[in-house]
């Protein structure tokens, strides 16, 4: 033990940090406690503190460990982290070098879950009416995901299987780990922003909650959320649900499922098309039919209204007249024969020539008939007309009769005249 | 990659048109010039359709997240 020793900083610091890696407890060790403070450097290395109730330690975690991580630490997340203590010689501050970390206690990934799900729920992140419908004829297939592995693999197997000449533009993102979400938001935004793209399909296989957190983080939800173009989700398998499932206009429970429902199939498209053209075809011939069917209806309505059509309208009246005009001239000329042969008749029975051929006879003379005795004087030359004949005679005597006044017919008078 | 000017229908919104213009086409009371002007204009986005089905190629890519250039992808 001689006089003082003087050093430099820089030995002492160095000396400092050689003893607390020569400590085996110091430089593998197990600490517990709350993060606070997290910054991720560019670089890929978080810094954080980590702090229990009494005191607080900074801690560093190299890009090359944290890259194991499922995602960035977040604040009052309970941990055990291991590794070592050190010190940062140019700042002479005691660290833990951070060379794992895991969650403390199941659960606490699944509340933080649980909450930010609560949150971006009532942000209405989630509903039903926000969902758009998938297009029908996609132009170009969006895919975020790993650009090695099964996942794209199965995507493109099952895309062009269904149709040959699909078109995928994969923009390739970290799954997981940190930076992951960040990755996959930003390629998402990358997609959305070109306009062939018509759908944009988020992949990613199975794995454990924490491999699949970064589909959990609110940037990702966001952005699926966000994004003005139909997004399929396909992250894990069917029985994990993440966040960005339920943001999501589609959820596929796999990748493979993810291509069935974004690529049509080509050959179905082709039929459509056809049966469309048939169609287009079927309906102008229908509408032309129409209109045909509607311009010969006119043609008969108004062909009732031609010339011809009144005048042979007319020819058939008058044919019709003129028969009737015959009907009701044959009738008219029967009544009056008719007539006339029953005034013949008539006129027969009262004849006096049918007087005659019952035997009496009509005595004339000078022309007129002679109906009374005093009509006549002796000496008169007489014709005396029978029914069959006549004589001459001469009147030679003039003999006058009272007749009886009931029997008023002249003939008797007559008769007498002649006996 | 630049924004391509969208000046022409997709291949999604044509197929949605001539829907469209087969259901007016089916309509009773269309004035027949409207018809032969609808029929033609279907026709016209038929062959169109056809001939974008006819021509669409396979085409896998991947696009750099950093530059934007685009490339064709092989899946390794």
């Amino acid at each position: 033990m001689a006089g003082k020793l003087t050093l430099t900083v820089s030995q002492l610091n160095e000396y400092i940090r050689r003893m607390f890696q020569l400590d085996p407890m110091l430089s593998h060790v197990e600490l517990r406690g709350e993060i606070s403070n997290v910054k991720l450097h560019q670089t890929g290395t978080l810094f954080f503190t980590l702090k229990d109730e009494q005191a607080a330690i900074s801690c560093v975690m190299y890009a090359s460990d944290a890259a194991a991580l499922t995602s960035v630490p977040f604040e009052g997340m309970r941990v055990v982290v291991s590794g070592g203590v050190g010190l940062y010689a140019k700042g002479g501050q005691m660290q833990f070098y951070v060379r794992g970390l895991r969650a403390e206690g199941v659960g606490v990934l699944y509340e933080r879950l649980l909450a930010l799900r609560e949150k971006l729920a009532r942000e209405g992140l989630f509903d039903r009416e926000r969902k758009r419908p998938l297009p029908v004829y996609p132009d170009t297939i969006g895919v975020v995901s790993s650009p090695t592995g099964a996942v794209i693999h199965d995507i493109i197997h099952v895309s062009t299987r269904r149709d040959p000449d699909v078109r995928i533009l994969l923009c390739p993102a970290r799954v997981q780990g940190i930076g992951a979400a960040q990755e996959v938001a930003d390629a998402i935004a990358l997609l959305e922003r070109i306009d062939s793209v018509s759908v944009i399909v988020v992949a990613r296989g199975g794995g454990s909650m924490e491999d699949l957190w970064t589909f959990n983080e609110e940037r990702v939800v966001r952005a699926v959320a966000g994004c003005s173009k139909p997004v399929i989700s396909a992250v894990g398998h069917e029985t994990d649900v993440t966040l960005c499932d339920l943001a999501a206009d589609f959820r596929a429970p796999t990748p493979s499922a993810a291509a069935e429902c974004a690529v049509p199939v080509r050959a179905e498209t082709e039929q459509r098309l056809s049966a469309l053209r048939e169609a287009l075809v079927r309906s102008a011939l229908q509408q032309i039919g129409r209109k045909e069917a509607a311009v010969g209806l006119m043609r008969a309505r108004l062909s009732g209204y031609s010339p011809q059509a009144r005048l042979a309208e007319a020819e058939k009246r008058i044919a019709a007249l003129r028969l009737q005009l015959r009907a009701q001239m044959d009738r008219t000329i029967q009544n009056r024969a008719d007539q006339l042969a029953q005034r013949r008749r008539e006129l027969d029975m009262l004849s006096p020539y049918r007087v005659l051929k019952r035997g009496y006879a009509i005595v004339t003379s000078g022309g007129h008939a002679v109906a009374s005795a005093a009509g006549i004087r002796p000496g008169d030359p007489a014709v005396i007309r029978f029914a069959d004949g006549m004589a001459e005679a001469v009147i030679t005597s003039i003999r006058t009769v009272q007749t009886a006044p009931e029997e008023g017919h002249g003939g008797e008078e007559e008769k007498d005249a002649f006996i | 990659m630049a924004a391509k000017k969208k000046k022409t229908l997709s291949f999604e919104e044509g197929m949605d048109a001539l829907e469209a213009m087969i259901g007016r086409l089916g309509e009773a009371e269309l004035p027949l010039e409207e018809s032969i002007a609808l029929y033609e204009q279907g026709v016209a986005l038929c062959a169109q359709l056809e001939q974008e089905l006819a021509q669409k190629r396979r085409r896998i890519e991947q696009i750099d997240p950093e530059t934007g250039e685009v490339e064709p992808f092989e899946a390794s």
